[in-house]
C-alpha cells in the first residue's frame, strides 16, 4: 500500500473506531465505555513510557551502540504526550469506576482509611504532576534531540546526561503513581508494595518491544543504514533479560500472596484466578513467558528479524493481556470481548499509528547530530 | 548519509562525554603477566604478615567460640522466643549478600559487555566463594546440631524421613549450594589459564606441580580456547539467574512468612538490590586496598573505582524506593499490626537500628552524584563502610525489630546480644579476611586472560571504514 493509502486506511480506522467508542458508551454502558478507555489509554501510556525510560537510560549509562536506534524510541515516546489528554479525559471515570469516590465505600476503615491518598483533587493533582514532568522529560530529552540534528552540537549529550538520572528518579515515582492510582487502585483495599516494580517491568518490556518492532521496520525499508544484526541482536537480548524480570516479579509477587493466603490481600488473585480469567493467567504465563523464554534462548534467535517480530508482536499482545487481567475483572461482567472492545482497539491504535507517522516527519530517522552515531554504527559484538 | 560530517574527534567532546580508557600506560601482554603474577611468586610485604596475623586472630576468636556454641548448645547466644532467629540470620543473610557483587561483576557485567569489568572480576568472584563459605556456617550452626546438618538434604534414608520442601529453608539449601558450586565453577574455569601461565613461570617444583595439577592440562591451543569462551558464557548465564534467585529465596524465608514487616511482596528484588548494594561497598573496599598496595594502580584506575561507585549509587536509590515503598504500603494497608511494626522499625526499641539503617544506606552514599567524591579515597571508604554497616543493621531491623513484638504482647521481650554473639560476628569477618589474604598470596588477583582481551590491539577491530 502506498503512503497516502496507508494514511487513508488509518483516519478511516480511526474515525471508525471513534464511531464504535461512542456507540460503546450508549448501548454497552458507561462502565463498559470507562474500563475500556482506563484498560487502552494504559496500555498506549505504557508503550510511549517505556520508550522514553530507553532514551533516558541510554543516556544514563553512556551507551554507544544504541545512538543509532535511538530515534525509534525517542519517537514511540510521542506517544506519552498524546495520551495526556486521554489521561485528563479519563478522570471523568473516577466516580464511576472508582470505588474510593463513593461515600458509602469510604465508610469501611480500611478504604476509608485511606482517603488522604485516594481522593479526586490529590488524585487529579498526582496526574497533572507525572503529565508535567513527562513532558518536561520529552521536550529536553526527546526535542533537544531533534534540535541537534542541525547543529550536531554535543551540548545536548552533556544536558542529557545530566538530565536523565535525575529522570530515572521521576521516572520511579511517576511509573509508582500510575500503578498505584490507576491500576491498583480501582481495588482500594488491595496492596503489594511490589506493584510498581512489577509496572515497571511491563512497561519497559512493552517499549522495548514496541521499538524492536519499529527498528525492523525501519531496517526492511533502508531508513536505518549501517545498522546491523549486532544492533538488532542487543535488542533481542534486552527483551529476553527483561522478559524473565517481568516474570520474576510477577511471580515473587504471586507466589508471596498465595502461600501467606491472608484474605486481606488474597482476594485480588482470587478474583483473577477463577473462571475465565483463571484460564487467561495461563495463556499470560505461556505468552509472556514460556514462549518468548524458550524462543529467544538461542543465540541466533535474538537478531532474526523473522523470529524478533513474532515475539514482539506478542510481547505486545501479552502486556495488553497483562493489562486487562489487572484492570477488566472490576467491571463483574467476566471477560467481555467484542465490538466494543475491538472499537476502542481500532480507535486507539489508529490514533497512535496517525501521531508515530506525524512525528516521523520531524527530525532524521536517526540521531544525524549526535557525536557518538559513528561509533554506534561501527558496533559490533 | 555523510557520517564525517558528523563526528565529533573524542578530544573536542566535553569531559563528562569521553570514555575514558580501561587500563593506564603503556601494558603489554608480557609486562601484564610480570605485574600481576608476580605477587604470587615473591615472598609477601610485612604488611600481609600483620594483616593476616589480625584477621586469624579474630577468626580463631570465632572459631573457638563456634567451638564453645557447639559444645554447650545455642543457649549461649541472646535467641529466645519471640526472637528465634538473630545474629545467625542476620550474619547469614549478610554474608550471602556480600557475596553477590561479585556474580554480578562477573556473569551480568560479562553479558553486557563493560570491559572495565575485566580487572576487577577475578576478585569480585573470589570474594563471593569466601562469601558464601561464611555465610554457610551460620545456619549449620542454628541447626543445634551442626553433626546432623545432613539432614537438611533429601535423600533416601533408613529413617524413612524427608525434609519439609514447602519450607523456604528446604529451598536455601539448593539455592545456596547451587549458587556456591556455580560460583566456583566460573572462578576456577576463569582461572584455568592463569594457573597455565604461573606453571610455566613458576620456578619451585612443588608448585609447579600445584599449578600444572590446576592447570588440568591446558595448553592455549585453539580448540581450548573456543571452548573455553563457550563454558564461560553459559555458565555466566546460569550465574546471572543466580544473582536473582539466590537472594529471592533467601528473601522468602521472611517474606512467606505470616510476621508482619516480613510479608512484603516487594522483598525479592530488595534483597537482592541490598545484596549488590553491600557487595560492591566490600569489593570497593578491597579494591581500593589492592590498587595501593599491590601496585596495580595502571589496571585498577579512578575510572574502575568511579563506575563502581555510581552502581552503589544506583543501588542505594533503589534501596531508598524500597524503604519508601514499605513505609508506603505499611501506612496504605491499613492493617493495625503491619502499622505497629513500621512503628516499631523507627520509634521502637530498636529505633535507633533503624534511622542508622536509613542514614547509611540511603543518606550518605547520595555523596556520589558528586563525581569528586566518586574519586576519593576517603569519601569511598567513608560510604563503604556506612555501606556495610547499614546493610547489616537492616538485616537486624528486620529480623529483630519484627520478631521481638509478635502477636502476643505477653510474649514480648527486649533481644540482646550476648558476647559470643558479638566474637562469632566478629571471627566471621576474621575468617572472610583471612581468605581474601590467603588468595591475594596464592592466586593472580586479576585474570591476566581478561586483561589481556582489553590491550591495545587485543581485539579485531571490525568494518573500520566500511562506513564511507
Amino acid at each position: 500500500m502506498n503512503e497516502s493509502g496507508t494514511r487513508k486506511t488509518l483516519v478511516v480506522g480511526a474515525v471508525a473506531g471513534l464511531a464504535g467508542v461512542i456507540a460503546t458508551g450508549f448501548v454497552a454502558g458507561w462502565e463498559r465505555f470507562w474500563v475500556n478507555w482506563i484498560l487502552w489509554f494504559v496500555f498506549i501510556l505504557t508503550i510511549g513510557l517505556g520508550c522514553l525510560f530507553i532514551v533516558a537510560l541510554e543516556h544514563v549509562v553512556g551507551a554507544r551502540w544504541s545512538v543509532p536506534l535511538r530515534r525509534v524510541p525517542e519517537r514511540l515516546s510521542g506517544l506519552v504526550i498524546l495520551m495526556v489528554p486521554a489521561a485528563l479525559l479519563a478522570l471523568i471515570a473516577l466516580p464511576i469506576l472508582y470505588p474510593w469516590t463513593n461515600a458509602e465505600v469510604l465508610r469501611d476503615p480500611v478504604v476509608g482509611g485511606k482517603a488522604v491518598w485516594l481522593n479526586v483533587p490529590f488524585f487529579v493533582i498526582r496526574v497533572l504532576l507525572c503529565a508535567g514532568l513527562w513532558i518536561l522529560a520529552y521536550l529536553l530529552l526527546v526535542r533537544g534531540s531533534i534540535r541537534q540534528d542541525q547543529a550536531g552540537d554535543p551540548r545536548f549529550n552533556v544536558r542529557a546526561r545530566r538530565f536523565a538520572p535525575v529522570f530515572m528518579i521521576i521516572f520511579g515515582i511517576t511509573i509508582t503513581i500510575v500503578a498505584f492510582d490507576w491500576i491498583s487502585s480501582l481495588e482500594p483495599a488491595w496492596y503489594s508494595d511490589v506493584f510498581g516494580v512489577y509496572i515497571f517491568a511491563g512497561t519497559f518490556l512493552a517499549g522495548l518491544a514496541a521499538t524492536t518492532l519499529a527498528v525492523l521496520y525501519l531496517m526492511a525499508r533502508g531508513r536505518l543504514p549501517g545498522v546491523t544484526p549486532d544492533h538488532v541482536y542487543n535488542l533481542g537480548g534486552f527483551l529476553f533479560a527483561f522478559v524473565v524480570f517481568w516474570s520474576y516479579i510477577g511471580f515473587a509477587q504471586y507466589l508471596l500472596m498465595w502461600y501467606a493466603n491472608m484474605p486481606e490481600e488474597v482476594f485480588w488473585y482470587k478474583e483473577r484466578l477463577q473462571g475465565i480469567w483463571g484460564a487467561l493467567v495461563l495463556v499470560l504465563a505461556v505468552v509472556h513467558f514460556f514462549v518468548p523464554f524458550l524462543v529467544l534462548i538461542p543465540r541466533e534467535a535474538k537478531s532474526e528479524p523473522k523470529r524478533l517480530v513474532w515475539i514482539a508482536s506478542a510481547m505486545l499482545v501479552a502486556h495488553w493481556l497483562d493489562l486487562y487481567w489487572m484492570i477488566y475483572p472490576v467491571l463483574g461482567k467476566g471477560a467481555l470481548f467484542s465490538w466494543p472492545e475491538l472499537s476502542f482497539g481500532i480507535f486507539f491504535i489508529a490514533s497512535s499509528f496517525l501521531w508515530i507517522r506525524h512525528a516521523m516527519t520531524r527530525g532524521a530517522d536517526m540521531p544525524v547530530g549526535d557525536p557518538f552515531l559513528r561509533e554506534g554504527l561501527e558496533f559490533r559484538i | 548519509m555523510n557520517l564525517e560530517a558528523v563526528s565529533v574527534p573524542e578530544e573536542a567532546l566535553p569531559a563528562v562525554l569521553r570514555t575514558p580508557p580501561v587500563l593506564e600506560g603503556p601494558v603489554s601482554p608480557g609486562s601484564l603477566d610480570d605485574q600481576v603474577l608476580a605477587p604470587v611468586e615473591r615472598k609477601p610485604p610485612a604488611a600481609w604478615f600483620i594483616a593476616i596475623t589480625c584477621t586469624s586472630i579474630l577468626m580463631l576468636l570465632g572459631l573457638a567460640l563456634m567451638g564453645y556454641t557447639v559444645a554447650t548448645g545455642i543457649g549461649v547466644w541472646g535467641n529466645n522466643i519471640p526472637v528465634a532467629w538473630a545474629f545467625d540470620i542476620i550474619n547469614f543473610v549478610f554474608w550471602i549478600g556480600i557475596g553477590h557483587a561479585g556474580t554480578l561483576i562477573s556473569a551480568i557485567l560479562l553479558l553486557f559487555r563493560a570491559r572495565w569489568r575485566n580487572s576487577i572480576s577475578r576478585f569480585a568472584e573470589a570474594m563471593t566463594i569466601f562469601a558464601v563459605i561464611v555465610a554457610g556456617i551460620f545456619p549449620a550452626l542454628h541447626v543445634g546440631r551442626p553433626w546432623l546438618a545432613f539432614w537438611l538434604f533429601p535423600y533416601p534414608n533408613q529413617r524413612a524421613i524427608w525434609p519439609n520442601f514447602r519450607s523456604p529453608l528446604m529451598w536455601d539449601v539448593f539455592a545456596v549450594s547451587t549458587y556456591f558450586s556455580v560460583s566456583l565453577l566460573f572462578w576456577y574455569l576463569g582461572l584455568m589459564p592463569d594457573f597455565a601461565s604461573l606453571r610455566d613461570r613458576t620456578k619451585g617444583r612443588i608448585r609447579k606441580f600445584f599449578y600444572a595439577v590446576l592447570a588440568a592440562g591446558w595448553r592455549g591451543s585453539a580448540s581450548h580456547w573456543r571452548h573455553f569462551e563457550k563454558a564461560y558464557l553459559i555458565i555466566a548465564g546460569i550465574a546471572t539467574g543466580l544473582v536473582l534467585s539466590v537472594h529471592s529465596v533467601v528473601s522468602f524465608d521472611f517474606a512467606v512468612a505470616l510476621v508482619p514487616g516480613w510479608h512484603m511482596t516487594i522483598f525479592p528484588p530488595y534483597f537482592v538490590t541490598g545484596a549488590i548494594f553491600a557487595g560492591f561497598a566490600m569489593v570497593v573496599m578491597a579494591m581500593v586496598v589492592v590498587r595501593e598496595t599491590m601496585n596495580l594502580k595502571n589496571l585498577i584506575t579512578m575510572y574502575h573505582l568511579d563506575v563502581m561507585n555510581k552502581i552503589i549509587l544506583t543501588c542505594s536509590c533503589l534501596m531508598a524506593y524500597a524503604y519508601m515503598m514499605e513505609g508506603w504500603t505499611a501506612w496504605y494497608s491499613m492493617n493495625e499490626y503491619i502499622h505497629h511494626t513500621f512503628w516499631e522499625y523507627i520509634a521502637g526499641t530498636y529505633g535507633w537500628a533503624g534511622w542508622l539503617t536509613i542514614t547509611c544506606n540511603t543518606i550518605i552514599p547520595q555523596l556520589f552524584w558528586v563525581r569528586r567524591f566518586r574519586r576519593s579515597y576517603p569519601a569511598m571508604l567513608v560510604v563503604a563502610a556506612a555501606v556495610t554497616v547499614g546493610m547489616w543493621f537492616e538485616r537486624f531491623v528486620i529480623i529483630v525489630s519484627s520478631l521481638h513484638q509478635d502477636f502476643m504482647p505477653s510474649a514480648w521481650q527486649v533481644y540482646k546480644p550476648t558476647l559470643v554473639d558479638l566474637g562469632i560476628l566478629l571471627g566471621s569477618f576474621g575468617l572472610f579476611f583471612t581468605l581474601v589474604l590467603l588468595f591475594a598470596r596464592v592466586l593472580p588477583v586479576i585474570a591476566t586472560t581478561e586483561m589481556k582481551a582489553v590491550l591495545p590491539g587485543g581485539q579485531p577491530r571490525h568494518g573500520g571504514g566500511s562506513h564511507e
